[in-house]
């Protein structure tokens, strides 16, 4: 150890201090955005770049490593949550909206794919990146939706948004990987039995979120546990489906889900504490700062090609989205421009995705990884920002109601 | 007339003047007291907008009207006062099956639409678990204008009600029935009963409803010394030269007259769970009504606030396990009692072919202790807030049977199973 590191403080040698640390940060320049009528998420953002790798380079990617289990935890729940806010009921009777938001996640990923292709990608590749490009972040909605109590039809429809894209992102996910990694140097196996891999972890995923909401299930009513007692049993039920999906290396995203959508649909008395589980922005905050600290380099947006090429895939994903909005007549226009602008986040596969599976981005070329690391950037910077306006644009934050 | 009070001549002016007398832009109005046949019959009723998830009260009734605004119908839907809120109001009927036939029609195309944008729809007088400094004011000048003179009250008062328009041959005799009809009114509270839970807690009280509207200044009933149409014009210039009402929607009596529409109306009612217990409620004061106005310059004997208050108090308090002082002779009986006896005095000389439907429904209501019981049952099998919430937006779901929603009742300690 030399003398520079002699000098440090102490407590920067502890990863958990340095995190404490940095939501410390996050929180206190979050309430002074706030008290300026910014949103307060941008705390955890700004945050992440003074202390992340754009910054101080006190966190990075490899002190985030020894909190995976814990963040995979983290980014479970908010899984979780985007499930549990899936109403499928309403997506498959609604017939036109329901069939508008399923349609705007394929018109994102083909956006992006077609897209991506033109920017000189492989097809492999472009389908890959195009597959993750479907789902919408659910740590961006969720937080901001409970960071300025959004409520009304707009954000109803988000939130249905992210869970439904999810599904559709996973599905494409297995194929364009499976394509990916039977194209790539070192692909041993053909595509089926890649295929077959990627599949066979959905399908496990899934077995595993039966059988412990099943468990769940059973004890609550052996227990007879009324409403406020029945939260605890769901808790430990999560807890056993990550472990399980963790040891068998099954999709855990997929798992954590589907947790959600069946709470959410099969059994309608558990809403008593479907309402109580708050948690979640507040892990949205620990999630985006890390994201913010490891994954946003400065420099890198400002590779100008590159950064416009971003840009344009981020615009397209709105369009596509709003397009699809198009045949609704449950929506007024305003609000149809309120779900494209809400729904415009999206997710990484490195950091935010709890799936062993999809985690894998070696099989990248340089030039897709410097587009999706610009998109991943631009997510962090500005799909907050769009997501408030979103919110704000259909008059269903609560200080949008006061306006 | 003085300075401050409009006069006008014709009835598009009249409207006008209302208008603005309403939303505060203009002086105060009183329009005359408009023809109206006796015993015609219009139903308001306030309902929630619920979020499908955790069904709080959703801020969804702007999406609703603009898709309900669509359809060709004899009814009409409104905003309220905060946009969780909807109002419905039937076209002028004249019989229960009117009423039930076109509630029925409300309940489904309100539904469907609320279903449209991803929320529900249910009945009940409050909401058992929003938070009042969460809502938040329709954005109409009105609405701005009672939450600028009424503070927290303009959002305390997201509750639920449903109001009976009864018409009347004359003005004089709106005075008149409007006064034997608020002697009665405590018991239609006591039927109507369905918000025990109030802010996330048990309020004790079957209509805790009941209690909020009592805030504001102009609540209660009309003062009984008030025996004609000119006296009562006389009143509300007097409180308008004081800057106190500025229209006739200023009072918040529970029983007032209704000039623009030549009727009286009853505003006592929680929202019913199902719109068909709705048109029976509506059909009892109607027939109440023109047993009344057949009995021609009779007046109640004691007109007393004491007496009414406490009738009220109790109604709000027990449902229709309470007593009732009938003013007329001083007795106190049992709320289901005098109900019954009503109904068979009514009965018999109603010309109404279907009011022995509405009855069973009114009999339904009487039953396990009302509205307000079928739902602390599910709380006294273990269901939270949410629940209860939820149960109540499926007893709104369920279609009208033939003659009363009995699977809408949940069935008692299993409700929550």
């Amino acid at each position: 150890m030399n003398d520079d590191a002699l000098n440090l403080p102490l407590f920067l040698f502890s990863p958990l201090a340095v995190i404490g640390a940095g939501l410390l940060l996050s929180q206190v320049i979050g309430v002074l955005m706030q008290k300026r009528g910014l949103p307060k998420l941008y705390g955890a953002v700004a945050a992440g770049l003074i202390l992340g790798v754009s910054g101080f380079r006190v966190v990075d990617a490899a002190l985030l490593t020894y909190f995976q289990e814990l963040l995979n935890a983290a980014s479970a729940l908010v899984l979780f949550e985007a499930g549990r806010k899936t109403d499928l009921a309403w997506l498959w009777r609604s017939r036109a909206q329901g069939a508008s938001l399923l349609l705007g996640s394929v018109l994102r990923g083909a956006g992006a794919l077609a897209l991506l292709v033109a920017f000189g990608l492989s097809w492999a590749e472009a389908a890959f990146i195009a597959s993750i490009l479907v789902a919408v972040n659910p740590v961006v909605f969720t937080s901001m939706v409970a960071d300025h109590n959004a409520s009304g039809v707009a954000t109803y429809a988000g939130a249905n948004a992210v869970g439904l894209s999810h599904l559709v992102a996973l599905v494409a996910l297995s194929v364009s990987l499976a394509w990916l990694r039977s194209h790539g140097a070192a692909g041993e196996l053909s595509f089926f039995e890649q295929l077959a891999t990627q599949g066979g972890k959905l399908l496990l995923g899934a077995a595993i979120a039966l059988l412990c909401y099943s468990v769940y299930t059973v004890a609550a009513r052996v227990s007879s546990a009324q409403a406020g007692l029945r939260p605890g049993i769901l808790l430990a039920s999560l807890m056993m489906d990550l472990g399980l999906c963790s040891v068998t290396s099954s999709s855990a995203l997929l798992s954590l889900l589907l947790m959600g959508l069946l709470l959410r649909n099969a059994e309608k008395r558990d809403n008593v504490f479907q309402a109580q589980i708050r948690t979640v922005q507040d892990i949205g905050y620990a999630l985006l700062f890390m994201m913010s600290a490891a994954l946003v380099q400065v420099q890198q947006v400002f590779h100008w090609p590159v950064l416009l090429m971003a840009l344009l895939v981020f615009g397209a994903r709105i369009a596509a989205t709003r397009l699809a909005l198009v045949p609704s007549q449950a929506w007024s226009a305003r609000k149809k421009h309120a779900i494209a602008l809400s729904a415009c986040s999206l997710v990484g596969f490195s950091a935010l995705v709890v799936d062993s599976s999809i985690s894998n981005a070696a099989y990248l070329s340089e030039a897709a990884s410097r587009i999706t690391q610009a998109l991943l950037a631009l997510n962090v910077l500005v799909a907050p920002a769009i997501t408030w306006a979103g919110l704000r644009l259909a008059g269903e934050t609560h200080e949008g109601s006061q306006a | 007339m003085t300075e401050s009070i409009n006069v006008v001549d014709n009835a598009a002016d009249s409207a006008a003047a209302q208008a603005r007398a309403v939303s505060g832009a203009g002086p105060a109005f009183l329009p005359p007291f408009a023809q109206s046949r006796l015993g015609s019959m219009g139903i308001e009723l306030e309902l929630m907008v619920l979020d499908r998830l955790t069904h709080d009260l959703m801020p969804a009734a702007p999406d609703i009207l603009l898709l309900l605004d669509k359809l060709d119908k004899k009814w009409v839907a409104t905003p309220e006062i905060t946009t969780s809120m909807l109002e419905v109001a039937t076209s002028v009927l004249g019989s229960f099956r009117e009423a039930a036939g076109q509630l029925e029609e409300i309940r489904t195309s309100v539904q469907r639409a609320a279903f449209a944008v991803g929320a529900a729809i249910s009945g009940g007088g409050a909401h058992p678990f929003q938070k009042w400094n969460e809502q938040r004011i329709y954005p109409k000048d009105r609405y701005r204008e009672s939450a600028r003179k009424y503070g927290y009250l303009a959002k305390m008062f997201t509750v639920f009600g449903m109001h009976v328009h009864i018409g009347m041959a004359s003005a004089d005799e709106a005075v008149r029935v409007g006064a034997w009809l608020t002697q009665r009114a405590p018991l239609f509270i006591a039927l109507s009963a369905n918000s025990p839970c109030w802010q996330g807690e048990d309020s004790g009280f079957c209509s805790a409803r009941s209690n909020v509207v009592g805030a504001f200044p102009m609540s209660g009933i009309m003062p009984p010394d008030i025996r004609s149409w000119d006296e009562f014009s006389a009143h509300f210039e007097r409180l308008a030269r004081h800057g106190i009402v500025n229209s006739i929607k200023d009072f918040y009596w529970d029983v007032r007259p209704k000039p623009e529409y030549g009727t009286i109306e009853l505003r006592v009612l929680d929202t019913p769970l199902h719109p068909a217990h709705a048109a029976a409620l509506a059909c009892y004061a109607r027939e109440l009504c023109i047993a009344v106005a057949n009995e021609p310059g009779a007046w109640p004997r004691d007109g007393s606030r004491e007496v009414y208050t406490w009738n009220r108090f109790n109604a709000a308090k027990d449902g229709v396990r309470a007593s009732w002082i009938d003013p007329e002779t001083g007795v106190a009986r049992p709320v289901d009692e005098v109900v019954r006896a009503d109904l068979a005095r009514l009965s018999a000389r109603s010309l109404d072919p279907d009011f022995a439907q509405a009855c069973a429904l009114i009999e339904e209501l009487l039953r396990d202790g009302g509205q307000a019981r079928w739902l602390t049952a599910h709380m006294a099998a273990g269901a939270g807030m949410n629940d209860l919430a939820r149960a109540a937006a499926e007893m709104f779901d369920a279609a009208a049977a033939p003659s009363a929603p009995a699977s809408a009742k949940p069935a008692g300690g299993k409700a929550a199973q």
